[in-house]
């Protein structure tokens, strides 16, 4: 077994961050998810999930600039770190293998 | 921008609140858009409710805050640094911090005293079940003075039955007597002190029974009920329910079955005794409950308690005991005093004094409030100490006020941490306040007669108000010195500019002038009250007081049989003499009036003239002296019509001379002509307490009607004598023996004031000790204000005497303030004092120079300790700093 795990809306939150490249901020984030896999989530889980990340060191953050939109509140930038990129990739990997064990045979029948 | 929906500040601020404040700006951020684009979705209603679910789904383990930064900080450190520094502070100031804590510790002590005291008296009876509606029956006689007091607690035997019968007000009523048995058992006799009641006392007196029936306990005439206590005297751990107890009474040998064991009354319960047995066994209840008896409503020997049905009125009920007295009680032609019948509620029981033949311990609300106001000033005397200390040192804490402010510091967090200072000094104060209570407790107790107890502190209701003191003394003692020292600049402090304007010296003068005010009205009154006393104690009264025995005469057998009873007691051997009268010479209190001048002029004027008529002996036995003329004597037959025997006073009121008085006579208020021959003339002497002047007065020789049997004893063997008269009079009549000794009757007289002023003199001894203290404290810190002062003036040099006098004359001046706004108080209070007396002292001005010099005298022995330590310090040693 690895060592790391994640979770599958870790995952699909990681990837999300990958894709958005830069511009991941939590609406973003939820924008993207949506349109892509036709899923809706609450802030709430979404946040969790992203806070959960950082700690592990999957995920990095930064404020942007402060705007006039949204309150006058800051977004907080998310990006997926080295680390995040490797255990992203670790766990494509893993689901390939499994993939690959699985016997045509089963396909077939 | 206002036209567009907003999203609910009520779930933002919950938002807010709850979210972990690293994450708040960003995710608002993001509820502020996601609101956005919901409301461009689903409009703003639907918006608004999926709004509410996005707030709520945001509560998460770890989104939201730890409860540790639930508030904006953490002042638990604070808290900790607050009580260090506090404790320092004590530590290091060892003299200030025992001036501080000992001052609040003796205020706070006199002031538990006196709310154990209050409290005390105020719980007397209230355990007794419904004791807000038992009553009981007394009576007035008036005229008929007794002890100085016309009220009477003993009623006739049936009047309870007829309160019952009679009174749908009543719901039940009892009669009992006070007796005292002397019991036998197993051959070992002792004497108790008990009821004798009827079966329904366990109705008015709900007291549990741990064995027994409470209805069915006296019903028979050999039923006893007992105590705890008792109990365990005769029986031991045994069960005392159905054994025997043999008890003497008068004489006569009775048996007692026990039928109930109830527990010991409590301290705060005017009954106490240690039995109840059924009167029904009485012979003497028993004769004056006959139906068919017309004596049975002569006999006034017996208490009456009734409860009075809920909601039923007492005044009504009261209303109707004219009727009930016309009814049962017609108009006696040998007893001429007007009777009215009186109820009292059981808890005013407690304060009622002066009601005679009366039992349990009496409380006085006159003194609870003059204590209760003493103690309040001496706590606040206390409390004044603190401040001024407080203040002192304000000098040395400043820079920790000015640094605090600079780091960061509220005012309000540093009036918190001052104020708290104060609660842990009280707190201090108070467990050392609680050890001086257990010290003083048993000579307080002494002092006012009370059994007072350091448990009684400790109970439920105490504490509330014990914590309630705490509080108060910590808010009132620390309050000014945390709004002066929080309200100090900063800039001002840090940089040191710490004059003596800083230390708040007006209002510390202020406060130690009241001080000595305080203290010296307390000397005065109590150098006044003292003085009063003792020239009360050692007046000469014109009688003796010494070993003169009273009987109370209620019977009029007795007064029938005095010849023979009177034969008999004067041959006791230690019987000097017997007299018989009206009243006695402490206290005689009918009058009549006489007239003045020749008796056909218009000048006729009349004098009020007391009257008491006196048996053969009366002179002899009271010790009265005679003056001029003679005594009344069997020798002159005549004697016992229109003659009299007039004190100096009454030859004053007629303007006749001593020479010429004796055989003269005067008109009584309607004689035509006079006719009232004066035989003698005896020294005036106080009849009444020394509160009232010498009145005229004439002596009658009595004819068959007299209230006292007096007899003149000689000191020894004084108990055996007094249970031989008892025998004797007792043989002739059925009344219970009642008799008291002048001289208790005389000291009873002016107990009150006794008791007042050993009071206030230890008080006066606590408050002058406060007040030293405060004093004390400041001295020292003023030297060391002035150190530099002082020893400039030496180097340039001033002598030690001269420098003490620069530092003592401040406080002497305040010391002087103090004195000069005491006196007129003073002088105001002791003037109303003793206006109650006719006889006193005049207040003359060593009175209150005395105190004053005192109150110097101790202030400057106080200061000149630490004036004579800094005068004689090395100025070296004080300026080499600089």
């Amino acid at each position: 077994m690895s060592k790391y795990h994640l979770g599958e809306f870790e995952e699909i939150v990681m990837l999300t961050v990958a894709i958005l490249h830069g511009k991941a901020y939590g609406v973003a984030i939820l924008g993207e998810i949506e349109e892509r896999l036709g899923r809706k989530v609450s802030i709430g889980s979404l946040q969790t999930v992203l806070r959960r990340l950082e700690d592990k060191g999957y995920l990095h953050s930064e404020f942007g600039e402060a705007t006039q939109a949204r309150g006058g509140k800051r977004k907080r930038f998310f990006t997926v770190s080295n680390f995040g990129m490797q255990v992203l990739q670790e766990t494509k990997e893993q689901r390939l293998q499994l993939w690959n064990a699985i016997p045509n045979i089963a396909f077939n029948a | 921008m206002s036209d567009k929906p907003q999203p609910s500040a009520l779930l933002l601020r919950f938002f807010r609140w709850f979210c972990h404040p690293d994450y708040l700006e960003d995710i608002e951020g993001d509820l502020w858009e996601r609101f956005e684009i919901l409301v461009e979705d689903m409009g703003p209603r639907r918006a608004r409710r999926r709004f509410v679910w996005e707030v709520l789904s945001l509560v998460r383990p770890n989104l939201i805050r730890s409860v540790k930064d639930l508030y904006p900080y953490n002042p638990l450190p604070m808290y900790k640094n607050y009580f260090k520094i506090a404790w320092r502070n004590l530590l290091r100031q060892k003299l200030y911090s025992f001036l501080n804590i000992s001052g609040l510790a003796v205020g706070l002590c006199s002031f538990v005293l006196i709310f154990m005291y209050v409290q005390h008296e105020f719980s007397y009876d209230q355990f007794v079940p419904d004791a807000d509606r038992v009553y009981r029956v007394y009576q007035r006689q008036e005229g008929n003075t007794y002890l100085g007091s016309d009220y009477f607690a003993l009623t006739p035997a049936p009047l309870s039955r007829t309160l019952i019968k009679e009174y749908p007000e009543v719901e039940t009523a009892t009669t009992f007597q006070t007796p005292k048995y002397l019991i036998n058992y197993k051959e070992v006799g002792f004497w108790e002190e008990g009821l004798n009641a009827d079966p329904s006392f366990f109705e008015v007196f709900k007291f549990d029974f741990i064995q027994g029936e409470a209805s069915q306990a006296l019903q028979d005439p050999s039923n006893i009920v007992i105590t705890q206590s008792l109990s365990r005297k005769i029986f031991g751990q045994g069960d005392p329910i159905g054994k025997t107890i043999d008890v003497k009474v008068h004489n006569q040998e009775k048996r007692f079955t026990v039928t109930g064991l109830i527990a010991d009354l409590p301290r705060e319960s005017s009954l106490q005794f240690t039995f109840v047995s059924s009167i029904l066994g009485s012979g003497g209840y028993k004769r004056d409950t006959q139906e068919d008896s017309e004596h049975t409503w002569e006999n006034n020997s017996y208490h009456t308690f009734f409860t009075l049905k809920a909601g039923a009125s007492i005044r009504q009920l009261e209303a109707k005991f004219p009727a009930l007295l016309e009814k049962y009680k017609p108009k006696d032609e040998d007893f001429p005093f007007n009777i009215s019948f009186l109820v009292q509620r059981l808890s005013d029981f407690h304060f009622e004094a002066g009601i005679n033949f009366d039992f349990g311990l009496k409380g006085n609300r006159q003194y609870i409030q003059i204590f209760s106001i003493i103690a309040l000033v001496v706590l606040l005397l206390a409390c004044i100490n603190y401040m001024n200390l407080a203040i002192a040192r304000s000098i040395r804490r400043a820079r920790e006020v000015g640094l605090r402010k600079v780091i960061g510091a509220t005012r309000g967090q540093l009036i918190g941490q001052f104020l708290g200072e104060s609660f842990l000094i009280t707190l201090l104060a108070f467990v050392l306040a609680l050890l001086l209570v257990q010290l003083v407790l048993p000579l307080f107790s002494a002092m006012l007669d009370r059994d007072l107890l350091i448990w009684d502190l400790y109970q439920v209701r105490s504490l509330g108000g014990v914590l309630l003191i705490i509080l108060a003394v910590a808010l009132i003692s620390g309050s000014y010195p945390a709004f002066f020292m929080s309200s100090l600049k900063p800039h001002v402090v840090i940089k040191g500019k710490l004059g003596r304007k800083l230390s708040g010296l007006g209002i510390q003068k202020i406060l130690v002038i009241a001080q000595y005010a305080c203290s010296i009205v307390l000397i005065i009154s109590s150098l006044v009250i003292y003085r009063q006393s003792e020239y009360v104690q050692n007046k000469e009264l014109g009688y003796d007081r010494e070993h003169i025995i009273n009987i109370f005469v209620q019977d009029a057998q007795i007064r029938k049989k005095y010849a023979v009873i009177a034969e008999e007691i004067q041959k006791e051997p230690q019987v000097v003499s017997l007299t018989s009268s009206d009243a006695l010479p402490t206290n005689i209190d009918s009058s009549s009036l006489i007239e003045q001048g020749p008796t056909d002029s218009t000048q006729k004027q009349e004098i009020a003239i007391y009257r008491n008529s006196i048996g053969y002996d009366f002179l002899k036995v009271f010790g009265i002296k005679l003056l001029a003329g003679r005594d009344f004597s069997p020798d002159y037959p005549q004697d016992a019509e229109k003659r009299v025997i007039v004190n100096e006073t009454t030859l004053k009121a007629l303007g006749w001379n001593l020479e010429e008085a004796v055989g003269r006579k005067f008109s009584r208020y309607g004689d035509s002509i006079p006719s009232t021959e004066i035989i003698g003339v005896v020294q005036d002497f106080h009849m009444h307490s020394l509160h009232q002047p010498i009145e005229p007065l004439m002596l009658f020789l009595q004819g068959d009607y007299f209230r006292f049997i007096s007899v003149k004893v000689r000191p020894e063997n004084l108990s055996q004598t007094l249970n031989r008269i008892e025998a004797i009079v007792q043989a002739h009549t059925v009344y219970p023996f009642e008799y008291s000794f002048l001289d208790e009757r005389f000291d009873q007289l002016y107990k009150t004031d006794q008791k007042l002023g050993e009071m206030f003199g230890f008080f006066t001894v606590l408050s002058v000790l406060i007040a030293s203290l405060g004093l004390f404290g400041l001295a020292a810190i003023s030297a060391k204000q002035r150190t530099k002062e002082i020893g400039i003036r030496k180097v340039l040099g001033a002598s030690i005497e001269s420098i003490v006098q620069v530092l003592a004359r401040d406080f002497m001046k305040m010391v002087a303030w103090g004195f000069v706004l005491a006196v007129p108080f003073a002088w105001y209070f002791m003037h109303r004092w003793l206006e109650d007396y006719a006889y006193r002292i005049s207040l003359q001005w060593w009175m209150f120079a005395l105190p004053g010099l005192m109150a110097f005298v101790i202030a400057l022995f106080t200061i000149s300790f630490q004036s004579m330590k800094a005068a004689r310090a090395n100025p070296v040693e004080s300026l080499r700093n600089e």
